[in-house]
């Protein structure tokens, strides 16, 4: 009798403890969380928002990096004229210097900024998990402005710009993408396409965001700047002034303007949208330029180009604040000094400047230059920058093509290493030209680039989409000559 | 001594007939095995008593015994006999062995007798892990054990495990090893370590789907099974004790390095270095008087040591089995204590009631070792061996050659070439690692009717692991990677793992009609995997004594903690059918619900069906030549749920830091349909016995195909989704095709000497059937290409030197030759993959009276490995500035020259991955040698003493490798670079050692 007794009590207790068994199949992640968890409140949608920023920085140390934390930054000049590569780096970023890239071996920007877009789809797609009122407002407007500015990034580097060539509209743009959808398979738009979307949800963008989020996110003067540039990147030089005079902000001031680059806490720095760097995220910008050790000295990546670095005057508060004059293994060279690190440090981290009011104030004056009959309120935007810039400014009243000269000149001065040049110039379909005799050195002596001409209309100035999309994405097109 | 025996002898017999009413008397006999010759050392004992005695040379015994009394016969590898005593005072006994027929072979779940299994199962007895005794890991000691099989160390680190791979690729997973199954549940690959060899009963390999199958969706790679020893019931107490010692040493080269005087000659020659700057006679001379051998520097005699203790034996009702084992392996880096191992393990059986048993095995194990840095670069002290010049010093010497100090009196330590010094690393960067494993099975066994019983058990397992890396402040690397305001660095890191399985198994046997034998099973199990994992840093330390993170002044980054826990739920049964043990037929059916695959396929079903047919017991084969002749044939499948990943299907979001807050952001798109890889194997195979069983062996032939391979899919950029964009999914489909022999025969056996020959050969094809997305896939320098082998090599073709210029030439894709080098013109070398051809062993056992000696041959054929090593000692001047093999010479010098390097004066680079440097890695080894001899009994019992054996051993005696140039067992080419499959490159890892011991077994 025990023995059965026994023998059913053991066969029981292994039955039941099997049924609540089975429940025990649905195991979740204990580092992880289903995105039904994380949009159901509004700490949940901030932690997703400070998650397109870490997209934007690179710091979410995925295998792509190089967004706002590098080619934001460097791919501009590096394609351009600002740069040359210097002979004593790694020979970093060679093949975007010397315009050979291929779609095997082309920047991360592509996949960085769709992966932000992605970010910023999935918080507007549960948007209205939130109640209605200020912050589900607050949380679509900085969605769509990440979204906008991303997709503008994509736009100005792997598409045509619509005021480069008279075919630019209707060529091939981005690929407009509104929802989350890790397995859809986008064809391109067209750039005017492209460019609506971006003022759209720009437009959208600036009446729903606050006007502060505090440091380390948009806010609305960073939409209103941001919608200055692309308009003018569009050719819309009324909405581009009209936009600028919607920025709230003042050019920084010539004593404060180091202190920019040193990342000193400063309330009318003049800098529209600043992305948080520590060195605990491992993302350091200026790393793309040199390195520093205490004993060698600064090695550098890429130096300043010589006939560039002599456009600055010595009255220039920009010339000692952009440059470092140092010697590397006995050679002096005109380093790269704008991202060397917060003060007192050389470990290249520093927080990523985005936009500036100092821009806004040059998207403006060239607007204003461009419609014609308005000298006057341009030269007064282009003063209110270099009266910041030079010391003991007087203007030289510049107006006509003198004056578009002095716009241009200025912009490539003040924006130096901010990720313009290569834009500026493919924008206005002008050709990159480089000395091809000026070396690395800081006295115009060494090793001159090779590669001196890209010519407007070659298709280097598109660059191509990474083949591992095409290899995957039958809709996608790749830009001609790849 | 003699005297005194007998004293106490004749003290206790006269004890004893003062008791005893019996008639006592002396029995003497003969005992001898089933060929009838005599046994010598067999035991003879009264039941139920501690009076025994054993036979002499020639199998002769004598006892005092009463009439009545049961006497007991045992000789290992035999069955017991029970003999009563009557009125003859003569009783001989014939042994028989205890295998063949009533063989039993443990499938898992269960136990079959031999004759009636029909599955593909190879068996690896405790005497043959035995011959490779100072191995300390059990799966370096299954290397040439069974055709089909295929171990290569993962290095020659001391206590490293090995890769053990069984009829091919069974995933898209290259380093999946087999389910092992110890004492009837799962442990990890790497619990091997938790294992006393000596404490192994039976090792069952089950290499098809007729008994793996049962193992549903963890047992795709196959499955090994490992019984430990139990007791006897009704058997005294036997205590063994057996110790050893002996050293290892690094495998010479087969290659020689340059020594000072050819390294400043080739460095002159190249107009690089020091060879190059000496101006003097005088200066160069002195750079000679340096020259010295990095690898005797570096390196040192490894010491080996073994002490164990084991109990064993049983009353009526219970059993048991007690065993501690201490070992140290002191590797061969000088400098570094390498590794040690206590196991102790507690086996008990008992009988609660006549219809309950219970089965409790217990073991635990504690590792520790010295870690060295298995990675390519300064901090290896294999690289450095290769890499620091001989005419370099170890020390830091004045102009006179008189070593150099600091304030402390400590010597300087030289920084070579490198800027580095390993030696001083070694010394001032220590790291650790400490293991403790537990392993429990509590089993019952009820039998509620006749034929059914009841068997629940429940089997935890766990293990932990502490380790600690400190880079002491002062010590340069320290100054290269430290912070300068915060010297010194430490990182401590660890993990938790817990396993428990419960499981209920019910099982059913019945003979009806005397000839219809039926077994019928069912099996539930439950299994819970909990895993846990920390690592963290501090830096700043005050000084290189303290290493405890309190003492430091800051954290170093932040701390990662990393947590999983995965369930599986099984439902299983199985039909054993046979006639008259003549023909056989099975069946299993296993159901799996795991927590690891998405919502749409969380459960999968797993079946085999076998069927054997003995024609020995057909009567036309009767009193033929056959002893046993068995056709088998299977099919089943398989699955495989070991991933690395825990949760691979979901849609997940994780969390990091933005501007101080948490923030969040995807990181693994969905796959609701997610499942297991399935694994399909066919197999054939026939066994013979003939001659008395003189001569025995086993042919298979399978073919397996692998379908649903897990896979990343690579998704669109553009659409952006979680981190990398990709999914896991399953697609694409590998084929294995093999043949497998098994041969062993006594080639002499008789009264004095038996010699026994034999061995294995395992043929292996591989093929990529299909891929997702494209009919290639490309892994670094090897590739799954459609058609080929799986991880065929993939790289650029040499095409020599051009024998105009002495440049180096290459094949573009199309096959044109080129001088110019591009990563583009890579190709899949077809048939060099790597895989081998096939693997295999010869072994040869030969005893003469009390000795006994063995030899195991390994052999390996047609695998290639690309030979990293050799890219850097053939450098063509590329590394030059670190020592180079001496052939570098033989470098292109004038026009016409063939069968050169290429002229490292041209100043191109010519040091380019490409086939160059893949070399065909097939071997031939003699993996293992031992003489061994046991004393006559005649003089261990006067010792008191059951058996006094002592045996030299060796390992890695010899090794033939014609076309490899270094050591041919290549498993982790480097322990910190990743690499897509076991064997791809070799880059400076721990190399194979060989070995030399001499041990003694005593029982009593």
């Amino acid at each position: 009798m025990k023995k059965y007794i026994l023998t059913l009590g053991l066969a029981i207790v292994t039955a039941t403890g099997f049924v609540s068994c089975e429940d025990s199949l649905d195991r979740q992640p204990f580092n992880a969380q289903d995105p039904s968890s994380i949009f159901v409140s509004p700490a949940g949608f901030e932690n997703a928002m400070r998650g397109v920023y870490s997209g934007f920085t690179g710091i979410d140390a995925d295998m792509y990096t190089t967004y706002m934390g590098s080619d934001y930054f460097i791919l501009a000049d590096v394609l351009a004229d600002n740069l040359i590569i210097s002979q004593t780096g790694r020979l970093t970023r060679r093949s975007q210097f010397e315009w050979i890239y291929s779609a095997n071996n082309v920047s991360y920007l592509y996949a960085d900024a769709y992966k932000v877009i992605f970010r910023a789809n999935a918080i507007l797609d549960n948007i209205n998990n939130l109640s209605d009122g200020a912050f589900k407002d607050n949380m679509r407007g900085e969605a769509l402005a990440s979204r906008a500015i991303a997709l503008f990034d994509v736009a100005r580097t792997y598409a045509k710009i619509p005021t480069q060539s008279a075919d630019a509209n209707a060529s091939l743009g981005a690929s407009i993408l509104t929802t989350a959808d890790a397995f859809a398979l986008p064809a391109r738009n067209t750039v005017a396409e492209t460019y609506a979307q971006i003022i759209d949800d720009l437009e959208t963008a600036k009446d729903l965001i606050n006007t502060d989020n505090g440091v380390g996110r948009f806010n609305r003067n960073t939409v209103n700047a941001f919608l200055s540039r692309v308009y003018l990147y569009n050719g819309d030089m009324p909405n581009c002034v009209a936009a600028a005079n919607n920025v709230t902000a003042n050019v920084t001031t010539r004593a404060d303007f180091p202190g920019i680059w040193k990342d000193v806490p400063n309330p009318n720095e003049g800098v529209l949208a600043r992305l948080v760097l520590t060195q605990d995220d491992g993302v350091a910008i200026g790393t793309d330029y040199s390195q520093t050790s205490p004993t060698n000295g600064v090695k550098s990546e890429y130096v300043a180009d010589f006939d560039f670095y002599n456009l600055y005057q010595n009255n220039d508060v920009r010339k000692n604040a952009y440059f470092q004059t140092s010697p590397f293994a006995g050679n002096n060279y005109n380093h790269i000094a704008k991202f060397f690190g917060k003060t007192g440090q050389t470990n290249n981290f520093v927080d990523a400047k985005v936009i500036r009011m100092a821009e806004v104030m040059l998207n403006k004056a060239e607007a204003y230059a461009e419609m014609g009959g308005q000298d006057a309120l341009a030269l007064a935007a282009l003063d209110a920058v270099r009266s910041e810039r030079y010391s003991g400014f007087v203007s030289p009243g510049e107006t006509g093509n003198a004056l578009k000269d002095a716009i241009a000149l200025e912009r490539r001065l003040e924006l130096a290493y901010e990720g313009h040049r290569f834009y500026d110039l493919k924008r206005k379909g002008l050709d990159i030209t480089r000395s091809a005799t000026n070396g690395d050195l800081a006295d115009g002596s060494g090793i001159a680039a090779t590669s001196t001409l890209l010519a407007a209309g070659d298709n280097r100035f598109q660059l191509p989409i990474p083949q591992a999309e095409i290899d995957v994405n039958p809709n996608m097109t790749q830009n001609p000559g790849y | 001594m003699k005297t005194k025996f007998n004293g106490i002898l004749t003290l206790l017999l006269a004890f004893v007939v003062q008791l005893s009413f019996a008639q006592e008397k002396t029995i003497s006999g003969t005992v001898v095995d089933e060929t009838n010759m005599p046994l010598p050392g067999a035991t003879v004992i009264i039941k139920g008593t501690t009076t025994g005695t054993s036979t002499d040379f020639d199998g002769n015994y004598s006892i005092t015994a009463n009439t009545g009394d049961v006497l007991t016969f045992s000789y290992v590898g035999y069955a017991d006999q029970d003999a009563t005593v009557g009125a003859s005072n003569s009783i001989n006994i014939s042994l028989a062995p205890d295998n063949a027929l009533t063989e039993v072979v443990v499938v898992g779940y269960s136990s079959k007798k031999k004759t009636v299994l029909s599955s593909a199962v190879s068996q690896v007895s405790t005497k043959q892990l035995e011959a490779v005794a100072s191995t300390t890991n059990v799966a370096n000691a299954l290397q040439g054990q069974a055709a089909g099989v295929s171990v290569v160390a993962q290095n020659g680190k001391p206590g490293q495990t090995a890769f053990v791979n069984i009829r091919g690729t069974a995933s898209s997973n290259p380093n999946l090893q087999p389910l092992y199954i110890l004492d009837g549940a799962r442990v990890e690959a790497s619990d091997l370590n938790l294992l006393n060899s000596s404490d192994i009963e039976s090792i069952s390999i089950l290499k098809d789907a007729a008994t793996a199958s049962m193992y549903g969706s963890a047992a795709a790679a196959g499955v090994v099974v490992i019984t430990t020893k139990g007791g006897k019931r009704n058997s005294d107490a036997k205590f063994t004790f057996s110790s050893s010692i002996g050293y290892t040493q690094k495998i010479k080269d087969n290659f020689e390095m340059m020594n000072a005087d050819q390294k400043l000659r080739y460095e002159r020659e190249l107009g690089i270095g020091l060879g190059a700057s000496l101006s003097t006679q005088a200066d160069w001379n002195a750079q000679l008087a340096n020259n010295h051998d990095w690898q005797d520097t570096l390196l040192k005699r490894g010491f080996l040591r073994s002490n164990m203790i084991s109990m064993t034996g049983g009353t009526e009702k219970t059993s048991y089995y007690v065993s501690l084992k201490n070992e140290e392996d002191t590797g061969i880096i000088d400098g570094l204590d390498g590794y040690e191992r206590t196991t102790a393990r507690a086996n008990f059986s008992f009988d609660a009631t006549d219809w309950l048993s219970f089965d409790v095995k217990t073991s635990a194990a504690y590792t520790k070792s010295q870690e060295p840095r298995d990675r390519n670069n300064v901090q290896n002290p294999f690289r450095a061996m290769y890499d620091y010049n001989p005419y370099e010093t170890l020390y830091q010497q004045d102009a006179s050659g008189n070593i150099l100090y600091d304030t402390n009196g400590n010597p300087l330590y030289n920084l070579t070439h490198q800027g580095f010094s390993i030696s001083e690393a070694i010394r001032n960067n220590p790291e650790s690692e400490d293991r403790l494993k537990l392993n429990g099975v509590i089993g019952a066994n009820a039998t509620i009717l006749k034929g059914l019983t009841y068997s629940p058990k429940l089997a935890i397992n766990y293990s932990t692991l502490r380790g600690e890396a400190y880079t002491q402040p002062g010590s340069i690397l320290d100054g290269y990677v430290g912070d300068a305001d915060a010297p010194g660095s430490k990182r401590d890191n660890g993990n938790y793992f817990f396993r428990h399985t419960i499981q209920n198994v019910l099982r059913y046997d019945t003979t009806f009609n005397e000839k219809h034998n039926l077994g019928l099973s069912a099996l539930t199990e439950y299994t819970n995997r909990e895993f846990y994992s920390y690592s963290f840093r501090s830096k700043g330390f005050p000084t290189p004594e303290i290493d405890v993170h309190d003492a430091a002044a800051d954290a170093d980054g932040t701390p990662v903690t990393n947590k999983t826990e995965r369930t599986k739920v099984s439902f299983a049964g199985s039909l054993d059918y046979d006639y008259d043990e003549k023909y056989i037929l099975t069946s299993s059916i296993r159901r799996d619900g795991s927590s690891m695959f998405g919502t749409n396929n969380i459960w999968g079903t797993f079946w085999s069906v076998s069927a054997a047919w003995n024609i020995a017991k057909e009567s036309f084969l009767e009193g033929k030549i056959f002893d046993d002749l068995k056709l088998r044939a299977s099919y089943g499948t398989l699955g495989n749920d070991n991933l690395g990943n825990s949760y691979p299907y979901q849609l997940t979001y994780v969390f990091d830091g933005y501007n101080g807050q948490t923030s969040a952001f995807p990181n693994q798109n969905q796959n609701l349909d997610l499942q297991w890889e399935e694994k399909g194997i066919l197999d054939v195979g026939l066994e013979f016995s003939l001659l008395n069983r003189r001569v025995r062996g086993v042919l298979d032939y399978y073919k397996s195909n692998v379908t649903n391979l897990l896979f990343s899919k690579d998704l669109s950029i553009t659409a952006g989704g979680a981190g990398v964009p990709s999914v896991n999914v399953n697609n694409g489909e590998f084929e294995n095709r093999g043949f497998e022999i098994e041969l062993a025969g006594d080639i002499i056996k008789n009264e004095n000497l038996t010699w026994t020959v034999g061995g294995n050969i395992g043929f292996l094809k591989t093929e990529v059937v299909s891929l997702p997305g494209g009919t290639r896939q490309i892994l670094g320098s090897t590739v799954l290409e459609e058609g080929e082998e799986i991880y065929t090599h993939y790289l650029v073709r040499y095409a020599g030197v051009n024998p105009a210029n002495g440049e180096a030439l290459y094949y573009d894709a199309n096959g044109n030759v080129t001088n110019v080098y591009s990563a583009d013109h890579k190709v899949a070398l077809k048939g060099k993959s790597v895989n081998p051809d096939y693997t295999g062993s010869v072994y040869t056992s030969l005893s003469y009276k009390g000795f006994d000696t063995n030899l195991n041959f390994y052999f390996k054929k047609g695998n290639y490995i690309y030979n990293n090593m050799e890219m850097n000692m053939l450098s063509d001047g590329e590394n030059a500035n670190s020592n180079q093999r001496l052939d570098a010479f033989n470098y292109w010098r004038n026009p016409g020259d063939t069968n050169v390097l290429p002229n490292p004066l041209l100043g191109t680079d010519t040091n380019q991955e490409s086939d160059r440097f893949l070399q065909d890695a097939s071997y031939l080894r003699l993996r293992s040698a031992e003489i061994g001899y046991t004393l006559p009994s005649k003089f261990t019992e006067k010792l008191r003493l059951n058996r006094l054996r002592m045996y030299i051993q060796g390992q890695n005696l010899w090794t033939y490798a014609p076309y490899y140039k270094g050591d041919p067992e290549v498993g982790i080419g480097s322990g910190e670079t990743a690499q897509n499959s076991p064997g791809e490159y070799s880059l400076y890892s721990y190399p194979t050692l060989q070995s030399f011991s001499f041990g003694v077994e005593v029982s009593f």
